[in-house]
């Protein structure tokens, strides 16, 4: 385990190379230039070029990138071009605020998604199983900036009611700060948990046909020890590595809900800087997603050998 | 209107204050609490959507610059300041001192400002509450014009020196005379008074720590991209103001959660810039707040169409006629804000004190009207009788009204012959970079600056002005435009932009559109408190009171 923890480990430098090289050129590449946008509509020429030595904008591109590795390397993520403000300390108060969101998302997906799954695959083709599923597709197709308007405004237009939109920090109140991820979060975990439903019917439902499975029935198991204590886990295995998937895609989906729900989350700040071709942000926070998914995948392979005590590295 | 003010009922408070004579003695202020017989309270707690800056230096900062200058207008004061209160109509600003007690004009270059003695900086370190100084107003002017990233460097490109006097009096002297400078000293986009110390310490005033002013308010507390709070300041110069001991801001960028939050009486204020309270969600909000006071009134926000008039086939006046004839201007309003709004002359309805009906520009007026039959025969009088092909750059800026618009102008130009397509710009820096400084092919249709005085409007058809999208090259205008900034007879310089408007209108360099109406809307409990245009919302709040 150590051995391949190593390994992966390794493989995962190059990756990461890879994947430093291509944030660092991509954001360039979007049409729109920072310092024609930082001054705005009545610059002079000459205040361009100047603007663009004094934010290192004037170098060649290759001798950027390896100015902003070897900072990285430091671990310095530089300064965002806007706000002058280190992107490390941005990203200590933001990067809480989106795993809070995620994680209860994944939490409600979760919740919402094995139970309901596990019900649907045991009860295959009958009423519940066909609910289940058109929740399942329904769950899928709803766009999620849609269904967070609607629960924003309507309540406001009925009844004057709205849920908190205000971001509580947790030192403020504690209560009120958990309290407004809760319907983000269960909107956001909508769709994945959609997703995780059906690949834990589907999986579930290929694991009852096996054999062992039917000597287990045939040896007169109660249906709960058959289902989820010989059934689940063996499904459950593909379901894990989806969800690593889902929590990149929950990741990405924070932006939307952080912003309709006034969280100021990493979400938000990546869709703003890559607004505002601050080249620095885009550079940083994409740099931290990736480590971050890459991080979540790793430890999604280390749960295969808890799941199933056969599997050897 | 129920429970709004009408501008008539505005305009008949504002006689009554000057009739009751209430101009605030010795501090210089319209004390328009006393006009309206109500005891001003202290106290309270109001909440409203704000900004949060990506920069707080306001002499350095770039797009959406007017987040900076809101928090200023909390925290900061400037030498003049733009009147505020129910006395002011929406629309009009009248200039007053602000940390200037009195000011002088010896000679056509020269402006000499006395100020406030007893002017103390906020209390927090480096600056520690010190007293404010004429050194400090030097400061800050050569500090705004050092700044390369300042990009309202052009207010005071005619400033020659900033000479200190002695501790209290200043002296400015310009290059060649130059009629906006009050105007310029006194918007609340740009001249804040900024301290020295601040500055230095933090290297720039970037930083939410270095907002340190002598405002009416202090800047307590910013948390990035959520609210940032403001409390009073007692050592505020003005004896007793502000009323409001705190107010917070709140970033919210979706309108769904504004209206939300205004709806759910978490917010007691909507301002009218970026419309807290929308047009087409006012009958929720009413019926929802029926109490809510109100205030409609023109937006400056102003929408052209912009045209290569250096090339064909912009380069022919009978072409820009005609384009200017295919829109249906009042079609466009009703389909994108409820029918209400005001045609532009080329300086926007909404200066009312510059602006002139647009029915009233002489033979250019014409040109308004909506007349595809007269614009197919202008096109073929110019030889263009089958119509040409042309591209309209745009960039949505996150509207769907300015989407509606453009798509139909497409429509009204394809109309008589001209078949244009929109050249959509992927993001709002693609487009800010390249079709708003006039880099197109051959057409541009978008919002202008909404600035708060004819000058910078004019400015777009001055040759050497970035923002010349139209590239207009009229040696005519351009001695107009250059001779309103040089005269500072203010009924001379009116009849110069009058001229030029009416000139304009017949030349159509820039087909202007219609602006909304836009409002401010507020809780009753927020009383002596009048919206107008700009960003001054912390002058507007000053002598307001919290009644709750």
């Amino acid at each position: 385990m150590r051995r391949y923890l190593l390994k992966r480990l390794l493989a995962a430098i190059p990756s990461l190379l890879i994947a430093s090289l291509i944030v660092f050129t991509l954001p360039r590449l979007i049409p729109g230039d920072v310092v024609d946008l930082m001054l705005e509509e009545n610059a002079y020429a000459k205040d361009r070029d100047e603007l663009r030595a004094k934010l290192g904008l004037d170098q060649p591109i290759y001798l950027q990138y390896f100015v902003w590795l070897g900072q990285v390397l430091r671990g310095d993520l530089g300064e965002s071009l806007w706000t002058g403000r280190p992107i490390v300390q941005e990203l200590a108060y933001r990067i809480p605020v989106s795993l809070e969101l995620g994680g209860v998302a994944v939490f409600f997906a979760v919740l919402m998604a094995i139970p309901i799954g596990v019900l649907s695959a045991t009860r295959q083709d009958t009423v519940k199983d066909y609910a289940a599923r058109s929740a399942a597709i329904l769950g899928l197709s709803v766009p999620g900036f849609w269904l967070a308007t609607l629960v924003i405004v309507l309540p406001a237009i009925w009844w004057g009611w709205s849920p908190p939109i205000i971001f509580t920090t947790f030192s403020t109140d504690p209560w009120a700060h958990i309290a407004q991820f809760l319907l983000p979060g269960f909107l956001l975990g909508i769709a994945s948990a959609a997703a995780i439903m059906r690949l834990t019917r589907a999986q579930l439902l290929e694991v009852l046909r096996q054999d062992y499975i039917r000597t287990a029935w045939a040896k007169g198991l109660r249906e709960r020890i058959v289902v989820l204590k010989h059934s689940l886990k063996n499904a459950l295995i593909p379901v894990v590595t989806v969800l690593g998937i889902q929590v990149a895609q929950v990741l990405s989906g924070t932006v939307v809900f952080e912003t309709i729900f006034g969280l100021p989350g990493m979400g938000r700040f990546l869709f703003e800087a890559i607004s505002q071709r601050d080249y620095s942000v885009v550079q940083g926070v994409n740099l931290v997603v990736v480590t971050v998914v890459v991080g979540i995948n790793l430890l999604v392979d280390m749960l295969y050998a808890v799941l199933d005590p056969r599997i050897r590295y | 209107m129920g429970d709004d003010f009408s501008r008539r009922e505005v305009l008949k408070l504002g006689g009554t204050v000057l009739a009751l004579g209430t101009v605030g003695a010795g501090v210089g202020l319209l004390r328009p609490g006393s006009a309206i017989a109500a005891t001003p309270k202290r106290g309270g707690t109001l909440r409203f959507r704000g900004y949060d800056p990506d920069t707080f230096d306001i002499h350095m900062r770039g797009g959406n610059s007017y987040k900076p200058q809101i928090v200023h207008s909390f925290t900061h004061s400037r030498l003049l300041k733009y009147k505020a209160g129910p006395s002011v109509q929406p629309g009009t600003f009248p200039i007053e001192g602000d940390l200037a007690e009195s000011w002088t004009q010896p000679n056509e270059v020269t402006y000499l400002f006395k100020l406030r003695e007893g002017v103390r900086w906020h209390n927090k370190p480096p600056v520690n509450g010190r007293e404010l100084t004429a050194e400090d107003v030097k400061y800050t002017f050569e500090r705004f014009l050092a700044s390369k990233e300042n990009a309202n460097r052009y207010m005071m490109v005619d400033l020659d020196k900033v000479e200190v006097l002695d501790k209290y009096r200043v002296k400015f002297t310009l290059k060649k005379p130059f009629a906006w400078f009050l105007d310029y000293v006194a918007t609340p986009m740009a001249l804040a008074i900024v301290a020295r110390e601040a500055a230095e310490k933090f290297g720039d005033l970037r930083k939410a720590e270095a907002v340190i002013g002598t405002g009416p308010w202090i800047l307590e507390k910013h948390d990035i991209k959520s609210r940032i709070v403001y409390v009073r300041n007692p050592d505020y110069f003005l004896s007793g103001l502000p009323y409001i001991d705190r107010i917070e801001a709140y970033e919210m960028e979706d309108k769904s959660t504004r209206l939300a939050a205004f709806l759910s009486g978490q917010l007691d204020l909507g301002p009218e810039f970026v419309g807290t309270v929308l047009m087409n969600t006012l009958k929720e909000v009413k019926e929802r707040r029926p109490n809510l006071k109100m205030v409609e009134f023109t937006s400056n926000v102003m929408t052209h169409i912009g045209m290569r008039t250096d090339k064909p086939p912009f380069n022919d006046v009978r072409v820009r006629r005609a384009i200017s004839l295919a829109i249906d201007r009042q079609a466009i309003l009703k389909a994108t804000n409820e029918g209400r709004g005001e045609l532009n002359p080329p300086v926007p309805a909404a200066l009312k004190e510059w602006s002139i009906p647009w029915n009233q520009l002489g033979e250019g007026a014409r040109y308004y009207e909506y007349n595809p039959a007269e614009a197919k025969r202008l096109l073929a009088e110019a030889g263009y009788g089958k119509g040409f092909e042309a591209t309209i750059d745009f960039f949505h800026y996150g509207s769907q009204e300015l989407q509606d618009a453009a798509q139909m102008i497409i429509k009204y130009l394809g109309d008589v012959g001209i078949k244009a397509t929109l050249n959509q710009k992927p993001s709002y820096a693609a487009y800010i970079s390249t079709s708003y400084l006039g880099k197109f092919e051959s057409m541009v249709y978008g919002p202008q600056l909404p600035a708060l005085d004819p000058d910078n409007f004019l400015g777009q058809y001055h040759p050497a002005n970035a923002k010349n999208q139209s590239h207009v090259n009229d040696p005519a205008v351009t001695d107009q435009v250059e001779r309103q900034r040089a005269t500072l007879d203010v009924a001379k310089r009116k009849k110069i932009i009058h001229d030029l408007q009416r000139h304009l209108a017949t030349q159509q360099y820039y087909v202007q559109l219609a602006s909304g109406i836009t409002n401010g809307a507020w809780d009753p409990a927020l009383k002596n408190y009048m919206p107008n245009l700009g960003f001054d919302y912390g002058g507007r709040l000053m002598a307001a009171w919290w009644d709750k």
